[in-house]
């Protein structure tokens, strides 16, 4: 099997041949930059040097836009104030009111921009139809030139050479016409000698050869001839232009005409052209041929001792480069010639001897397995070789996931270096995996090496301590929810506790005042009887016993009342249901409560009740005798009391309304707790243990007592008794007990 | 003799108690809750109250204290509380209402007629006297 180890060499040696081809591009392409580039900008900074290009774009701003300006501002009177002043003044005689200054500013605003452009003065001058200068403006000009400039009549004129501040000038006086075509002012520039060539007229160009230029021609038509006039040679005649020898094509000079200005080459010299305003000339200006071609090729040799050197230089590397790279792969080559075999058994070796398996794959097509890999997957080394895609032995579940992370992988997207999956053995079962990935190139390509190992058991561990560990969190928790659901239920058995306490200190001491009162009676009664045995009449001795007696009697229902409450409040109570008649026990109650109570009216209808009912006799008379006195004791004002009876829907009803002080809406839950007094039981006695008994007698009996009740308007009780339920519990414990006198109550025996 | 207006809810006991201060030569009003009694006291106009505790529609510590409040020709007479109850703070609030003296049901005719009369200022509490006495003297002045 080939390895890696030779081809990597050949790509080395691949990558130095390249890098050297670079060096060689590279140094080609520099020589080429400085040989273009170089002299071109070095050319151009020597033009910059020279005033040529500058005047030609002065000339050409300051004729349209300043005589425009003055051409525009016919309705504008200005005045020079004296033609001698060396600046100009503008007095202002605006018809419009619009201030001098505006105007001045304006002007020189417009002017001062031109002139900062300008290496030259220049002046701007007005006149009326006498020819008089009405205005001017700008640098100063000398004013001998202004009429000269006026009297050319439509022409540009240039001046002769002339002193002015120590320097030689030219003045080109150029006119300025409105749109008529008649002249209104004059373009006056003057041009200094030494900066640039100027403006010549071909008679005149011969005598001032002494312009330091090299080259001064000026082309122009004049009595259909064109001349020249070369510089540099004071005594140079003016020669035909035909007659020099840089070209005599009437198309170039056609050309150069509307060129009208600007830099333009002609017979391989470079000139600046200007065109002279409102002429026929063009002007062409060289500064010094030699001189400048001169610099050029210097810089151009210059430039190409630079390239030969870089080329020398890169030639110089690639040598050096070559040479060791050389010398490095002979010696490999030599070491491989006699390790390769070694190598590849060592390598195979420790790829095949590995425990962990590995693959290299292309898109899934298996280029390189080890045994353990195929190990792992139940496979033979061979049999995997043999697979066109190692997929199907990826676990369906994880496919996508994995093949997304090859995607991201191949596009150099950040993926996951090391992760897990289930592999599919042979056999079908899933193999957890971890999965180390790298990106290697494989015999030229782009190959995906996985390293791999059983994480099976680890797996399996992993599950089974999360599962003990769900298992534990939901034991806790469960065991935390029943800790508070027990607190919860002690605090709220506690504060029933207290609620409970509170109602029994209130009962007690109800029940003593209870018991107290039918003492009293008999107490009074008793000492009366002592203390008047001689005066009292008989009857008031009838009277006396019969209070007596009433007295116990109420203590007799309140001693069973409250022990019923008890041994029922104990669970100990023991009902015996014989047959009874629901009539005759609330007739029989109401009967003694509208005796104890004659202010009362006590109204009962018992109509529709049923015959018999199945029953406790005694403890049913305790709870109309409870609801009874109830409806007496807390209606002490309203004497109507309704016992209505009815039967409905298998239920026996008897219902008991007084017009009382009633029960507030908030209470009416607890009324059938024990001990529990409504708070507008104030000032009427009471035990708080009648309702309770009462309501858990009637659901002994299988019924149930419901209130109405608004709190000043009244209550109205309602005792719902089965009546077929309780017939048959008849049937089957009916077992009549004779009941005791003792708590067999007195029919009020008035 | 005094005019006494007696205060009680229970008819039983009213009566024996009417009765009795009757036949002790007394005058005497009854009314059977705490809102009659005051009506009849403003028209009466006891020299002593005799008036339960417990009662409907108004209690005695609350006539009592509405009778102080709002007559002040009752500021001073002499109210004897009857009482079934026996606790302290029944007591307490007997005399936070203005009680003159206090009587614990089943009361002794014997006793109340004592207390009255020293209420009245005819008899001389005897500090020899063995009866075992249940007033329980409220206001300051009346200390036995």
């Amino acid at each position: 099997m080939p390895f890696a180890d030779t081809r990597v060499s050949k790509r080395q040696d691949k990558r130095a041949a390249r890098s050297i081809l670079y060096w060689a591009g590279f140094g080609v392409v520099m020589a080429g930059v400085c040989t273009s580039v170089v002299p071109t900008m070095l050319f151009f900074d020597r033009l910059k040097d020279g005033a040529q290009a500058t005047v030609v774009h002065a000339v050409n701003v300051s004729a349209n836009s300043v005589g425009e300006f003055l051409h525009r501002s016919e309705d504008i009177v200005l005045q020079v104030t004296s033609r001698s002043k060396a600046r100009n003044l503008l007095v202002d005689l605006n018809a419009d009111g619009i201030r001098l200054d505006d105007y001045r500013a304006q002007t020189e605003r417009i002017l001062g921009d031109a002139l900062a452009r300008a290496d030259h003065l220049r002046g701007i001058a007005r006149f009326d139809r006498r020819q008089r200068l009405v205005a001017s403006v700008g640098e100063a000009v000398p004013a001998r030139y202004w009429p000269d400039a006026v009297a050319s009549d439509g022409a540009a004129t240039i001046s002769d050479p002339f002193d002015h501040e120590g320097q030689l000038r030219m003045a080109v006086s150029a006119p300025i016409l409105d749109a008529q075509g008649a002249a209104i002012g004059v373009d006056v520039t003057l041009f200094s000698l030494e900066q640039l060539a100027h403006l010549l007229v071909p008679e005149s160009s011969h005598r001032y050869a002494d312009w330091n230029l090299d080259l001064f021609v000026a082309i122009g038509r004049d009595a259909g001839r064109t001349y020249y006039a070369p510089s540099s040679r004071p005594d140079a005649p003016v020669a035909p232009i035909d007659a020099m020898e840089l070209t005599t094509s009437a198309r170039s000079l056609d050309r150069l005409r509307t060129l009208q200005d600007g830099l333009l080459t002609f017979d391989d010299h470079v000139f600046a052209a200007m065109a002279v305003p409102g002429s026929d000339w063009l002007v062409l200006a060289r500064r010094s041929t030699v001189d400048l071609y001169g610099g050029v090729y210097r810089d151009i040799a210059v430039s190409w001792s630079l390239v030969l050197l870089l080329a020398l230089a890169g030639a110089l590397a690639m040598f050096v480069r070559m040479r060791g790279l050389t010398s490095g792969l002979m010696e490999r080559m030599v070491g491989l010639q006699t390790d390769v075999e070694a190598t590849e058994a060592r390598y195979r070796d420790l790829i095949e001897g590995s425990v962990q398996g590995i693959l290299i794959h292309n898109d899934h097509r298996p280029l390189l397995v080890n045994k353990a890999w195929a190990d792992i997957h139940g496979y033979t080394v061979e049999q995997v070789m043999k697979l066109k895609s190692i997929q199907p032995l990826i676990a369906f579940k994880d496919r996508k996931r994995l093949s997304e992370y090859k995607t991201a992988r191949l596009n150099g997207l950040p993926t996951p270096d090391r992760y897990e999956y289930r592999a599919v053995h042979k056999n079908g079962r899933f193999v957890w995996v971890e999965n180390a990935v790298r990106t290697i190139v494989w015999d030229g390509e782009l190959a995906i090496q996985t390293t791999i190992v059983d994480i099976t058991e680890r797996k399996q561990r992993e599950a089974t301590e999360a599962n003990h560990r769900y298992e534990l969190e939901a034991l806790v928790q469960q065991r935390t929810m029943e800790i508070e659901e027990k607190n919860r239920n002690l605090e709220s058995a506690l504060r029933k506790e207290r609620e409970y306490s509170s109602l029994l200190d209130q009962f007690v001491a109800m029940a003593s005042h209870e018991f107290r009162t039918p003492l009293t009676i008999i107490d009074s009664v008793a000492q009366r009887l002592f203390r008047r045995a001689d005066s009292l009449p008989p009857e008031k001795l009838k009277e006396s016993a019969l209070k007596t007696r009433n007295a116990v009697q109420r203590m007799i229902l309140l001693i069973e009342s409250v022990l019923s409450s008890s041994s029922m409040d104990a669970g100990r109570f023991k009902m015996k249901p014989q047959a009874c008649s629901l009539a005759d026990i609330v007739n029989g109650v109401c009967q003694r409560a509208q005796d104890l109570s004659p202010q009362h009216r006590i109204d009962v209808r018992l109509g529709d009740l049923p015959e018999q009912i199945a029953g406790d006799p005694h403890m049913l008379e305790q709870v109309f005798s409870n609801l009874l006195s109830n409806a007496v004791k807390y209606a002490p004002d309203q004497p109507h009391i309704d016992v209505v009876g009815f039967a409905r829907d298998g239920y026996a009803g008897i219902a008991v309304t007084d017009q009382g002080v009633g029960i507030p809406a908030a209470e009416q839950s607890k009324l059938f707790d024990r001990f529990f007094r409504a708070s507008t039981s104030t000032g009427i006695a009471g035990t708080g243990i009648g309702l309770n008994l009462a309501a858990q007698v009637v659901e002994l009996h299988g019924g149930r007592i419901e209130v109405e009740s608004a709190e000043g308007r009244g209550s109205t009780f309602t005792v719902y008794l089965p009546i077929r339920a309780l017939q048959s519990t008849q049937a089957v414990s009916f077992n009549p007990a004779p009941r005791p006198p003792a708590a067999q109550p007195s029919t009020g025996s008035a | 003799m005094a005019r006494i207006l007696c205060v009680e809810d229970e008819p039983d006991i009213r009566e024996e108690i009417v009765e009795e201060l009757v036949a002790c030569g007394h005058t005497v009003a009854e009314a059977p809750n705490g809102l009659i009694g005051l009506q009849v006291a403003v028209d009466f106009k006891p020299d002593i109250i005799l008036c339960d505790c417990l009662m409907p529609t108004m209690t005695g510590p609350a006539m009592i204290q509405a009778l102080r409040e709002r007559y002040p020709a009752f500021a001073s007479t002499p109210v004897v509380l009857l009482s079934a109850y026996s606790d302290q703070s029944h007591l307490d609030e007997a005399q936070a209402a203005g009680a003159t003296a206090y009587l614990r049901k089943p009361m002794d005719f014997d006793e109340l007629e004592f207390v009255l009369r020293s209420l009245l200022g005819e008899g001389e509490a005897t500090a020899g006297d063995d009866r075992d006495c249940h007033a329980v003297p409220i206001a300051p002045g009346i200390k036995t």
